[in-house]
C-alpha cells in the first residue's frame, strides 16, 4: 500500500479515463461502458491498495490482480500504461495485428497470470493462487474483478463456495455492479436477488460500496485483516464519467466518433463526476 | 488400475514435493496412504469439475503440480473450456486423470460413458493424451507425465484389469513410447489396441490362438514419428478401441497415413461406433460391443484374411 492522497487518485483516474476514450475511438473497439465503470476500482487497486504490485508477474509475494471481466481490458491496459508497464506506443496498437494487447487480456501481457475473456474463470483461478500461497506461507492478497453479469456463470458460485469452504481469506472479489449486461438490465437474469446477500450466505464477508468513491473503496480494501474472503459489491454506472454514455447500454459496443470524443474528454478533464 | 495409480502417486509424491492431489469427491479410501504421507497436500474440491480444473491451473501457475482426479466423462466434458483456456493455452503442468473411462462404467448407464474423449481432447493443442492398458502402463505413464512438465490427460479403466506387461516397460524420458508390444510373432497383421479393453483383446487373441501381433497404444497424442517404421512390416492393421470411430485412434492413424503419404496397410476399425449405448448391463458389455467374444473375433479376422 502506498497511501497516496485521494486527490492524486482522482487525477490518475482522469488520465486513465482519457486514455480509454482515446484508444476506444482510435481502434473502434467495443466494451467502452464496461471499462469506464471500473476506472476508480482499478486506479485504487493498482496505485494504492495492492502491495508490491510490479511488472514481474511471477513475484509470488506480491498482491495479484485478475481481471475476470476481461472485456474491460481498455481500463486495465490504460492503468498498466500509466504504471509504466507497457512499452511506449503499445496501447495505440490495441487490438491490431501483431500487438500483444488483444481485446481480452492474455498471458503475454505484463502482470497477467491467466487469460480472461470467457467469463467465470477468474475466481476459480484466484482460489488456485490462494491455495498455492497458503502452502508456501505467502500472505499476499488476490484481487479479482468480476462483472455483475458474469455472476450468471455457474463457475462463479462453484468457486465462491470453495473459497469459503477452504477459507481462502486472502481472496478479494470485487464485483462491478453497474446493473447492465450486454443486452439488458441485470434484473432480467437476477430478478430481485441481491448479489451481496448471495456472497454473504456463501460465507463471505460482503460489503456494498459506491464504486466511484475512493474513500469508500479504500476504507474497505485497505483492511487486510479479514478472517474470511471478502466480496465487495461496487455500485457503479456503466459509461461513468461521460454524461451521454452513463447508463446508456449502446456504449457497450459503440465507440465515440471525433465529435463525441471531444465532448467526452472535456467532461473527463473537468472531472465534476467524482464525488 | 486405480490401486497402482494411488501407490505410484504416493511414491512419486515423496520426491516431488510440488505434487498436489485434487479430487472431485471420489476415490474414497483410495488415497489414504497418500493422505497419511502428505499432510495438507490434497483437497476434496467437491462435485465441481469446472472450477476444480481452473483451481489446478492457478496452483500450477505458482509452481505446484496438481493432479486432478475424478470421473472421466464429467471431467473432460464439464470442464472442457477450463482445460483449453486455463491449462493448455498457458501449457501448465496439470495432470487430469479420469477414472471409469470409456465403457468401464457401462452398468452405470449412458451418462457415465466416455466414448468421445480422444476426439474432443486431441483437438486441443499442448495436451498429451494417455490411454493405459494395464496397471503398469498407468504407473509408468504417470511418472512420465510428471517428468514431461506438460498438460496431460490420463484415461483410466476399471480396477480389475489384467496385468499385461511383465517387468519394466523401458519408456524413454522424452517419449512415453507410443507402442508397447504385448505379443510378437512376426506376423503380417497386427492388432493395435488402446486402453482398458486391451486386456480383453489379449485374452481373446490367446484363447483363439490367432496368428497376430498385438500392440498396446498407450500414448494417443502426441503419437510418435516412429510409428511408420514400426508398423511398416504389417499389411493389415486391426485397430480396436472403446471410442467413437470419429476422432478415435483409428481415424487419427488413418489421417496420419494419408498425410505422410507412405504405403498404407489395410486398416480395419473396431470401435463403439457413432451412437449412444444403453442397457449394457455389467462390465462384460465392452467386450460384447466390440465383438471380442471368441467366435465373433475369429469371424472378423478370418473374413479379412
Amino acid at each position: 500500500m502506498v497511501n497516496i492522497q485521494t486527490s492524486e487518485l482522482i487525477e490518475l483516474s482522469k488520465i486513465i479515463r482519457t486514455r480509454i476514450l482515446e484508444i476506444c475511438h482510435l481502434t473502434k473497439s467495443p466494451h467502452l461502458g464496461s471499462s469506464l465503470s471500473i476506472v476508480e476500482l482499478i486506479t485504487a487497486l493498482m496505485f494504492d491498495v495492492m502491495d508490491d504490485f510490479t511488472i514481474d508477474k511471477y513475484s509470488e509475494k506480491s498482491d495479484q490482480f485478475i481481471l475476470s471481466k476481461g472485456h474491460a481490458s481498455l481500463a486495465f491496459y490504460a492503468a498498466l500504461e500509466v504504471k509504466g508497464f507497457l512499452e511506449n506506443g503499445e496501447f495505440e496498437k490495441y487490438g491490431t495485428k501483431g500487438s500483444i494487447l488483444e481485446e481480452h487480456p492474455n498471458i503475454r501481457i505484463p502482470t497477467v497470470l491467466t487469460s480472461t475473456g470467457s467469463l467465470g474463470h477468474g475466481l476459480a483461478f484466484a482460489n488456485g493462487l490462494a491455495v498455492a500461497n497458503r502452502l508456501k506461507g505467502v500472505d499476499a492478497r488476490i484481487f479479482v474483478v468480476l462483472s455483475d453479469g458474469e455472476c450468471n456463470e455457474g463457475t462463479i458460485w462453484e468457486s465462491a463456495l470453495l473459497t469459503s469452504a477452504k477459507n481462502l481469506h486472502r481472496v478479494v472479489a470485487i464485483i462491478d455492479h453497474n446493473k447492465l449486461q450486454a443486452t439488458g438490465n441485470i434484473s432480467e437474469t437476477f430478478g430481485s436477488v441481491k448479489i451481496s446477500n448471495v456472497f454473504e450466505s456463501f460465507g463471505w464477508e460482503s460489503y456494498e460500496i459506491d464504486g466511484h468513491n475512493f474513500d469508500e473503496i479504500l476504507t474497505i480494501l485497505t483492511n487486510k485483516n479479514n478472517p474470511r474472503p471478502v466480496a465487495v459489491i461496487c455500485h457503479t454506472i456503466k459509461g461513468k464519467g461521460v454524461s451521454f454514455m452513463e447508463g446508456n447500454n449502446n456504449w457497450h459496443y459503440r465507440a465515440p466518433d471525433v465529435g463525441e470524443l471531444k465532448l467526452a474528454l472535456a467532461e473527463v478533464v473537468k472531472g465534476n463526476f467524482v464525488k | 488400475m486405480r490401486d497402482l495409480l494411488a501407490k505410484r502417486l504416493t511414491e512419486l509424491s515423496q520426491s516431488n514435493p510440488e505434487l498436489f492431489l485434487i479430487y472431485g469427491d471420489i476415490g474414497n479410501r483410495l488415497f489414504d496412504e497418500f493422505k497419511t504421507k502428505n499432510n495438507g497436500r490434497y483437497m476434496n474440491a467437491g462435485i465441481a469439475e469446472s472450477s476444480m480444473v481452473t483451481l489446478a491451473a492457478g496452483m500450477a501457475r505458482f509452481g505446484f503440480r496438481p493432479i486432478v482426479y475424478t470421473i472421466n466423462s464429467f471431467l473432460y466434458l464439464k470442464a472442457i473450456e477450463q482445460i483449453k483456456i486455463d491449462i493448455c493455452y498457458p501449457n501448465l503442468p496439470v495432470i487430469l486423470i479420469g477414472t471409469g473411462s470409456a465403457l468401464s462404467y457401462s452398468e452405470l448407464g449412458t451418462t457415465h460413458h466416455s466414448l468421445e474423449d480422444f476426439g474432443i481432447l486431441s483437438t486441443i493443442p499442448n495436451l498429451q493424451l494417455i490411454s493405459p492398458a494395464d496397471s503398469l502402463e498407468v504407473a509408468e505413464s504417470l511418472e512420465w507425465a510428471i517428468n514431461s512438465n506438460k498438460p496431460t490427460y490420463i484415461r483410466l479403466g476399471k480396477k480389475e484389469n489384467l496385468l499385461l506387461h511383465k517387468g519394466e516397460l523401458g519408456f524413454k524420458k522424452e517419449n512415453f513410447g507410443p507402442f508397447q508390444i504385448l505379443k510378437f510373432e512376426n506376423a503380417s497383421a497386427a492388432i493395435l489396441s488402446t486402453g482398458a479393453i486391451t486386456g480383453e483383446v489379449y485374452q481373446a487373441v490367446i484363447d483363439n490362438d490367432l496368428n497376430l501381433d498385438l500392440w498396446s497404444i498407450p500414448q494417443i497424442k502426441p503419437i510418435g514419428e516412429d510409428i511408420f517404421m514400426i508398423l511398416k512390416q504389417y499389411s493389415k492393421l486391426f485397430i480396436i478401441e472403446e471410442h467413437n470411430f470419429i476422432g478415435g485412434l483409428g481415424s487419427m492413424l488413418a489421417a496420419l497415413y494419408a498425410q505422410k503419404q507412405v504405403v498404407t496397410p489395410k486398416m480395419f476399425f473396431i470401435n463403439t461406433g457413432d451412437q449412444f449405448h444403453t442397457g449394457l448391463g455389467n462390465i462384460g458389455s465392452a467386450r460384447e460391443l466390440l465383438k471380442l467374444d471368441p467366435i465373433n473375433l475369429k469371424l472378423i479376422l478370418k473374413a479379412n484374411d
